[in-house]
């Protein structure tokens, strides 16, 4: 899974826009759907009003009607699944794509969502200030939690604890701010549950131990996520699960995405107990970690919301 | 390549599919996944393996991670694709196991048998899975290590396991019956029944159009006990 296939997917989509039988799109009743966001709810078809000149005009016209109205995540994902899900139904029905392997209509689909989500980010992406709000506490909570905490408190056993190798699973997450579509975001994440994998896969051969499960993976990712603190991690795993089109986020890619969405629950849950720690233990680590992060002015707030 | 796929898997299972070969589907997919929830060591992810290795690995499409396991069965013009995600058995992440098990069709709980702790762990995700879990969802109890108990057996003598070993099988078995879950004793080691507990709950863990079909299959005899390829 490289992020560059999905680059090629966007070039060939963008390709053969440009082919003159994609004029005919606006003919085809499957394909011409246009969103126009009156009201900013209702959402309404209009297949022969205008006379699109191209299919990506389409798309166009679907990102400029987002622009319309303010952020509201639970239906802004909505139309935006909608879309990408007729939009590859019709695709299936153009004759541009006539004859086209299952792999170049997936391709396709992945170009249209692509461009559509990367003309959107910036605004779908953290725009509801409570998610904001959400990142930023997360994100102190884990800078404190990063200075004292140790594989132990998470039951990795010692076959299994590697830092030095762990920082390349570290770095692949930290990646997650670079790219602004949905699967690149993804991406980022399965690469780094790859890398945790390959090292936990060496580690049980070199020792004979049993294969590793979840047993193992859960709690590294866990302290890899912890360890890199990577940017706006509740915003992202959102804007994943809201605008990665449904139909692919299936398989392999819905189980890490479970992981790391666990990972994040059990970070923002994080207290005494969950670390196997006595509480004044734990109370005395997160002072020293807010002198040394000199978080210590958020105190009130961290304290809040570790007792949600 | 289903025709072919067929014999392949038929040889592989033992199964004997062909009463029903002659009716004919149209091609669809059943997706689905189920979770396997137990104890830390109670040898989920050996077991997992021990019936990846043994039955799929030379077939198509077939993703092994550490904790995730994918297959793609073709079955006369169908296609079913099962997914087991694992979870993690620790305490302390006992209460992110729901993000898992949500939507998921059929789930397998796995205990050591040679651990009555890990027993009780067992009852405690059955009865939560009965309260919150998928309605649908069907349940089945694999009690791991069960070459641990052929070897005590044996050699009855050297009798270094708990005096409540038989016991605490034959008290899994009642809580099986009692709760509606399939049970069997496996061993990943020896690969017992490893093949079986996977392919009870695949073929009755159905809800689907496809149900009566496989449920069709379930009741046919098996012609000889699933072939263990070691490794």
């Amino acid at each position: 899974m490289e992020n560059s296939d999905i680059s090629l997917g966007l070039h060939d989509f963008l390709e053969r826009m440009r082919h003159p039988s994609a004029a005919d799109f606006e003919r085809n009743d499957a394909g011409n759907y246009c969103y126009h966001l009156a009201g900013g709810i209702e959402l309404r078809r209009q297949f022969s009003c205008v006379s699109y000149q191209s299919f990506s005009i389409n798309a166009k016209c679907f990102i400029v009607s987002f622009s319309n109205h303010a952020p509201d995540p639970e239906r802004d994902s909505a139309l935006v699944q909608e879309f990408l899900a007729n939009m590859e139904m019709a695709f299936k029905a153009h004759p541009l794509w006539a004859g086209c392997s299952e792999e170049e209509l997936e391709s396709a689909g992945e170009g249209l969502e692509k461009y559509v989500m990367t003309k959107l980010s910036s605004r779908v992406f953290a725009s509801v200030p409570d998610d904001v709000k959400v990142d930023k506490q997360l994100s102190e909570k884990i800078s404190l939690i990063q200075q004292f905490i140790r594989p132990e408190n998470l039951d990795i056993k010692p076959t299994f604890q590697n830092e030095t190798s762990w920082l390349l699973a570290q770095k692949e997450l930290q990646k997650v701010n670079l790219y602004r579509a949905p699967r690149d975001k993804l991406v980022c994440i399965l690469n780094c549950c790859k890398v945790i994998n390959n090292l936990l896969f060496n580690a049980s051969m070199a020792s004979n131990e049993n294969p590793p499960g979840a047993d193992e993976f859960l709690p590294v990712l866990i302290y890899v996520t912890i360890k890199a603190n990577p940017p706006q991690l509740h915003s992202n795993l959102l804007y994943i699960q809201r605008y990665r089109c449904q139909s692919r986020l299936v398989g392999e890619a819905a189980y890490f995405l479970t992981n790391i969405l666990s990972a994040e629950s059990f970070i923002s849950n994080i207290d005494a107990k969950s670390l196997s720690l006595e509480e004044s233990e734990f109370e005395k680590n997160m002072e020293l970690a807010r002198d040394l992060t000199g978080l210590s002015t958020d105190l009130n707030g961290l304290s809040t919301q570790s007792d949600q | 390549m289903a025709t072919t796929g067929n014999q392949n898997i038929n040889a592989k299972l033992g199964i004997q599919w062909d009463l029903y070969i002659s009716m004919s589907f149209i091609s669809f997919c059943i997706s689905k996944f189920k979770v396997l929830l137990g104890d830390v060591g109670a040898g989920k992810s050996s077991l997992v393996l021990r019936f990846v290795k043994g039955q799929f690995v030379e077939f198509q499409e077939s993703t092994i991670g550490a904790a995730f396991f994918s297959q793609t069965l073709a079955v006369n013009d169908a296609t079913v694709k099962f997914e087991i995600w694992d979870t993690a058995g620790q305490e302390r992440y006992h209460s992110l196991a729901p993000m898992y098990y949500r939507g998921a069709a059929a789930a397998i709980i796995v205990y050591d048998i040679s651990n009555q702790a890990s027993f009780e762990r067992a009852k405690k995700w059955v009865q939560e899975l009965q309260a919150q879990g998928n309605p649908n969802m069907v349940m089945a109890l694999a009690g791991n290590k069960a070459d641990l108990l052929d070897a005590r057996k044996v050699t009855a003598e050297a009798n270094t396991l708990p005096k409540s070993f038989i016991n605490a099988l034959q008290e899994a078995q009642v809580y099986a019956q009692e709760y509606g879950l399939f049970f069997m004793e496996t061993s990943a080691k020896t690969a017992t029944n490893v093949n079986d507990i996977f392919y009870e709950i695949e073929i009755d863990g159905d809800y689907s159009g496809f149900l009566a079909i496989l449920c069709a299959a379930k009741r046919l005899p098996r012609v000889q006990p699933a072939p263990n390829p070691s490794g």
